[in-house]
């Protein structure tokens, strides 16, 4: 793609999904601009950045959301960018084995104390000695299952993607 | 049979130990992603998956690994980005390139971007690092690479080194990692040293090569603002490669001056002044050759050029 001018894409639903979700500040996140190079995805890059313009770009920043489905869906790699600033619907794993599992898409029982910060069902941000493992999907039961995507299950796994 | 890097003995001082350590496998080294963790985490993680690791002196957060078991692409460490694996020889350009935060920065013949990437990590991700590489599938692993790295302050852009237009604007440093003939990566990719074996000194491929790296050392010049700085990089000891091609801009450059190249706790030898027939610029003793038995490291050569000018 040829970029003549960055065009800011409209954030605000994943903004809003980042903050209400997970406590992140607004500040953490006007530290970035999101534009959409293409359909499918917004891409995250920081702000100020100077950037040649009337160039093949082939990328700038960072992928940070996909455009379609109605529940905002945010990439892995905005996520660990932006999860340590996470205050709820977060889950800290306390063994190093559960984060191992975590990265094979076991599913893992959480008892009540590690689910103390979240408010409800649904999507969490899972962490590991203050390192952002990724997302996923946390059951009324407290059952927690890893929403990696399949390149990086695959590479932990050592089979093909 | 001759060494098929025999052809620099006159100029390597301990030779059997350079004939030896060059044909060795090369140890694997990473460097911490400061961006998101410090060494010492980096050292519990990956030592939790098997691996020893041992700080490299010379450069901070660099660790050179005993890899056990698991490959170090499918620790965790290395998923959740908080590593990259870069050989310890090409870490050295970006330590001489010195950049600092919001400073604009230029890699030119980027792809796979290892050093954008480490670019990036030492200005802390403020400023702009523009990676530029003809080979648009090559950038790809760059973008993948900032995505798991945290890194949003690069632009990725594909373009010819050797022609690129000023429209893409001044630089405050510029790394011109240049294609070359890879002698120094000979420990990894055996391949070099077939190709060795049947180079001749007018192989007209050869010549080409170094006709482009002398076009891309130009550009970088030319991109470069006043006052800024430039590192010409090459893994190869070919002098011809080297300091014939900085010889050829200092000397079409006069506002050029060679700093030189040197980092603490890394034993590094100084560029060479002539070879064969040929006489190079006396500041070329500035210059940086890294030889495998030195460090355990690659073979490398390294510049650094300042230009003449204010930044302000």
């Amino acid at each position: 793609m040829i970029i003549d001018a960055l065009q800011a894409a409209d954030a605000t639903r994943f903004h809003d999904h980042l903050v209400d979700r997970f406590g992140i500040p607004h500040a953490v996140l006007d530290d970035f601009s999101v534009h959409q190079p293409g359909r499918q995805r917004l891409f995250m890059m920081r702000r100020g950045i100077d950037a040649p313009m009337g160039f093949e770009i082939q990328a700038i920043g960072i992928p940070f959301a996909y455009t379609a489905g109605v529940e905002p869906r945010l990439t892995h790699g905005a996520l660990r960018l932006l999860g340590h600033h996470a205050t709820r619907n977060v889950i800290d794993l306390d063994h190093a084995d559960d984060a191992s599992r975590f990265f094979t898409r076991d599913e893992l029982d959480l008892p009540e104390t590690l689910r103390s910060r979240c408010t409800a069902p649904g999507q969490v941000l899972v962490r590991y000695d203050g390192v952002v493992l990724g997302l996923a999907r946390l059951d009324a039961e407290g059952r927690l299952r890893s929403q990696l995507r399949k390149e990086a299950y695959s590479l932990r796994a050592g089979i093909e993607p | 049979m001759s060494h098929p890097l025999a052809r620099y003995r006159s100029v390597v001082d301990d030779w059997p130990a350079f004939a030896r350590r060059a044909l060795e496998p090369l140890p694997t080294t990473v460097w911490t992603n400061t961006l998101r963790t410090d060494q010492q985490r980096l050292r519990r993680w990956l030592e939790r998956e098997g691996m020893s690791a041992t700080p490299i002196g010379w450069n901070p957060g660099a660790l050179r690994l005993e890899v056990g078991a698991v490959s170090v692409p499918r620790t965790l460490a290395h998923i959740t980005g908080l590593c990259h694996i870069q050989e310890e020889a090409a870490m050295t350009a970006v330590e001489l390139l010195a950049p600092e935060p919001n400073e604009r920065l230029l890699e030119l013949c980027a792809a796979p971007g290892n050093k954008s990437l480490q670019m990036a990590v030492r200005i802390a991700d403020r400023g702009t690092m523009v990676a530029v590489d003809r080979h648009s599938q090559r950038l790809g692993v760059l973008v993948r690479n900032a995505e798991r790295l945290g890194i949003t302050s690069c632009v990725v852009t594909v373009g010819d080194a050797a022609s690129l237009s000023a429209g893409i604007g001044s630089f405050d440093r510029v790394l011109a990692d240049v294609p070359c003939s890879c002698e120094g990566t000979s420990r990894k990719n055996a391949a070099v040293i077939e190709r060795l074996d049947r180079r001749r000194d007018d192989d007209p491929g050869w010549l080409r090569t170094r006709r482009v790296q002398r076009a891309i050392l130009e550009k970088a010049v030319q991109r470069c603002r006043p006052g800024g700085r430039i590192v010409y990089a090459t893994c190869t000891y070919a002098p011809e490669e080297n300091e014939a091609i900085v010889s050829s801009i200092l000397d079409a450059y006069p506002e050029l001056t060679v700093i030189p190249a040197r980092l603490p706790g890394l034993t590094t030898r100084p560029g060479l002044t002539s070879w064969r027939d040929a006489d190079y610029h006396p500041a070329m003793t500035g210059a940086m050759r890294l030889y495998p038995h030195d460090n355990d490291t690659g073979g490398f050569f390294a510049a650094v050029l300042e230009k003449a000018g204010s930044n302000q």
